[in-house]
């Protein structure tokens, strides 16, 4: 048998379909450029919607890197005349940007000792009583891996596990409903999980920052009570869709024991650089439970500072860190942040609102199930945490109009609906990497995602009404 | 006829059906059949692009590495052994390999380097399909499509394609499959030409002229005491409408079908539109 094997990292090239996109972008520029100031808006503001189509297309076309795209966001402003640099790139310095740091170099330290491998093999181990129970398992332990660590090292530790177990199985890729189901839990399992804390997703830091900007803090606990109900009903829901859309064909689920119990065995005993790691992460969780929202400690120091103990108990080196935090994402994550910062400076999001307010019903109720819709749809076709970035400060300027529904509600709708993409491979990290193992089809994915983003939409909705405003007063 | 059968399987797409058809030619044609795992490229670089703001590139190519090495135990403990268990059992001869690239490259430098009488793949619609080994494949290409037919064949001949081969390998594969088999003559008078044996074109007929042609090739046809009927309309449309009344498991259709439109410029590429279009499993022959 002969193995040819070439592992490579593609580059975007400069095709012609991608320089008809930066065409594209340049005409609206310019036609923005052009166009008269409408009545109620500057310059500034009506430059800054031209940037943040610009940014969408961008973000959803994908001809440079997503990251590139937030670098884009940060020079267009003040190239534009829209905000001095200054102001511009005074607001990559935010809070969040600093959690998300912290929290890529937690979480690296988590991978590097195979803390979240031994975790993930754990929570498995007590699921294996029948197939159903076990593709619950898998989902429920992404969904809990990913309150503690970025969703997609989570897909990216599940699959190659269940991959394994698939194969022990003898599990017929595409063919099997047993195999599309475990690897759909693991993708969805992941997304859902990623809304129950500010480190499951970027967008969760950037919706509290967006929500700091108006002057209201929340808390990881405090994001935790409000998401966390979200997960545990959407989970189950979306796992009865996905058992109920694939009927699993198998009963014997002894060559998945046999092959966890191999796995744990080759992870051995707990060593002492994990036992220092899972001791760092559980006091740097519970810092951030009690004492994130003072303002003189806060998400970002916590954070930082469990990362500087990591350093300092030699769990962790520089080149760890190199090699583990995603430096992408940070740039997305400014560029994403400037862009909210200058919707909202500029007066441009007001201006949007009142324009959308103009043409909409100001039902309450109808606000928020369109802020789900239209941010499900968005996330489905561009980035999560750009789709968020895009609506995030149109929707808490939307709110600010509208009686029944405050910011704080819009931003966690938003938020929250920007994790639930369920259908698209290019929609998540997450889908792409399951669907790459080769056990479901695309068809696969679109058909259960639908109803799977339904169910979510209702989920989110009823619980803003019934939790949200009615019991927390949000 | 088919000697050594290749069944090229993409790691985007795996489906048990070619396994079973491949035995059935095998039993019949005493054939050698390989299995040709491969493990396309596209999907992981595609992963690799999705995924470059989320992770680093050591996390990306660790991921790309644990993917390859998943996909290969796969291929080997999974589909190989479920393979080569039936090729045992009915003591067919058989090979397999497995290879990283581009699905339509590996497929045309495998049938240069080895000889392979027949290229048997499975189609999944949602897969974007390799259409550029349909035009550039030298063999024939069996393109099997997973759904539940009659036991028939429909033999497409027409004035675009030389149909010289047609007729008996139908009837060879009706033989071997025990399906029963129509053979169908289209008069394409919106290309009013007529294919030769080589493959060429020849220049504009009137309707008389191709109608007198069909009937020369059917006389021909019906002495060997085979069914044959007739039709004048699109190639693409009469197929479709044809293979909708017979309800056929496979078409088989010459390979020179290349129509011309307006000013002689390709009408378009009707192979692709068939497997695109169609529902039944598809067998282009030389």
């Amino acid at each position: 048998m002969s193995i040819i094997t070439f592992l490579s990292s593609p580059d975007r090239k400069l095709s012609w379909k991608n320089i008809s996109i930066f065409l594209f972008c340049l005409t609206i520029l310019i036609v923005f450029y052009l166009l008269p100031n409408p009545e109620g808006l500057t310059y500034e503001g009506k430059m800054m919607i031209g940037v943040l189509i610009t940014a969408a297309i961008l973000w959803i076309t994908e001809p440079i890197p997503l990251a590139v795209t937030g670098l884009f966001i940060m020079i267009l402003q003040p190239l534009l005349f829209i905000m001095p640099a200054q102001e511009v790139f005074s607001s990559f310095g935010n809070q969040a940007v600093f959690f998300l740091i912290g929290a890529f170099i937690i979480a690296g330290a988590v991978e590097k000792h195979g803390l979240h491998r031994r975790i993930a093999l754990g929570f498995l181990k007590r699921f294996e009583k029948s197939p159903r129970s076990f593709t619950f398992g898998i989902m429920l332990s992404c969904a809990l891996l990913s309150f503690i660590m970025p969703e997609h090292g989570v897909v990216a530790l599940f699959v190659p596990i269940v991959v394994s177990i698939l194969i022990a199985m003898r599990i017929m890729p595409r063919e099997s409903n047993f195999g599309k189901i475990s690897m759909l839990s693991v993708a969805y399992g992941c997304s859902i999980g990623s809304l129950g804390t500010l480190i499951g997703g970027a967008r969760n830091p950037l919706t509290i920052s967006e929500l700091s900007n108006i002057g209201i803090t929340v808390g990881f606990f405090d994001w935790m009570i409000i998401a966390v109900p979200v997960v545990f009903i959407s989970l189950p829901l979306v796992w009865i869709i996905l058992q109920v859309m694939f009927p699993i064909e198998i009963k014997d689920i002894s060559h998945a024991k046999k092959e966890i119990e191999a796995q744990v065995a080759i992870q051995g005993s707990i060593s002492r650089n994990e036992k220092k790691v899972a001791l760092i992460l559980s006091g740097t969780i519970l810092l951030w439970i009690l004492f994130s929202h003072y303002s003189y400690f806060g998400l970002a120091g916590i954070a930082l500072l469990g990362s500087m103990i990591l350093f300092f108990t030699d769990t962790i080196n520089w080149k760890d860190v190199e090699r583990k935090v995603p430096w992408g994402i940070i740039l997305l994550y400014g560029g994403a942040i400037t862009l909210g910062a200058g919707i909202k400076t500029t007066g441009a999001g007001a201006f949007i609102a009142a324009q959308i307010l103009s043409q909409v019903n100001e039902n309450p109720y109808l606000i928020m199930l369109l802020m789900i819709i239209i941010t499900i749809f968005l996330t489905e076709i561009m980035s999560n945490t750009g789709a968020v970035a895009v609506l995030l400060p149109i929707g808490i300027a939307v709110a600010q109009g509208v009686s029944g529904v405050s910011p704080f509600l819009a931003a966690m709708l938003i938020g929250l609906a920007g994790g639930l993409s369920f259908m698209f491979v290019i929609a998540t990290p997450g889908n792409a990497i399951t669907y790459s193992a080769g056990y479901y089809t695309l068809k696969d994915l679109t058909k259960t995602g639908i109803i799977a983003n339904v169910t979510c939409i209702i989920v989110l909705f009823t619980v803003a009404i019934i939790y949200w405003k009615g019991v927390l007063g949000l | 006829m088919f000697q050594n059968i290749l069944i090229p399987v993409s790691s985007e797409h795996y489906s048990k059906q070619i396994v079973y058809r491949s035995i059935q030619l095998a039993e019949y044609f005493k054939s050698t059949v390989t299995l040709l795992y491969i493990i396309e490229e596209r999907t992981m670089d595609q992963t690799d692009m999705l995924t470059d703001s989320y992770r680093t590139y050591y996390d990306r190519m660790e991921t790309q590495e644990d993917f390859m090495k998943k996909q290969q135990l796969n291929a080997t403990q999974v589909i190989f052994d479920f393979a080569s268990h039936l090729f045992e059992q009915k003591g067919i001869a058989f090979n397999h390999y497995i290879l990283y690239g581009e699905f339509s490259d590996l497929i045309l430098k495998e049938i240069k380097k080895r000889r392979y009488d027949l290229v048997l793949m499975g189609y999944e619609k949602q897969c974007i399909f390799h259409s550029r080994l349909i035009k550039e494949i030298t063999v024939p290409l069996w393109i099997e499509i997973n759904k539940k037919h009659k036991p028939r064949i429909l033999g497409v001949c027409s004035n675009l394609a030389p149909n010289e081969l047609l007729p008996s390998v139908s009837d060879e594969l009706s033989k071997a499959l025990n399906w029963e088999m129509l053979l169908y003559y289209i008069i394409d008078k919106s290309d009013p030409i007529i294919v030769d044996k080589k493959g060429k074109r020849s220049e504009k007929k009137t309707l008389s002229e191709l109608q007198q042609e069909s009937k020369r090739f059917i006389e021909d046809i019906q002495k060997q005491q085979v069914t044959i009927e007739t039709n004048i309309g699109g190639l693409e449309q009469e197929i479709l409408k044809k293979a909708k009344k017979y309800d056929p498991a496979l078409i088989i259709i010459g390979k020179e079908q290349k129509r011309r439109g307006s000013f002689g410029l390709p009408y378009g590429d009707i192979k692709r539109k068939l497997v695109q279009k169609c529902k039944y499993s598809l067998l282009f022959i030389k």
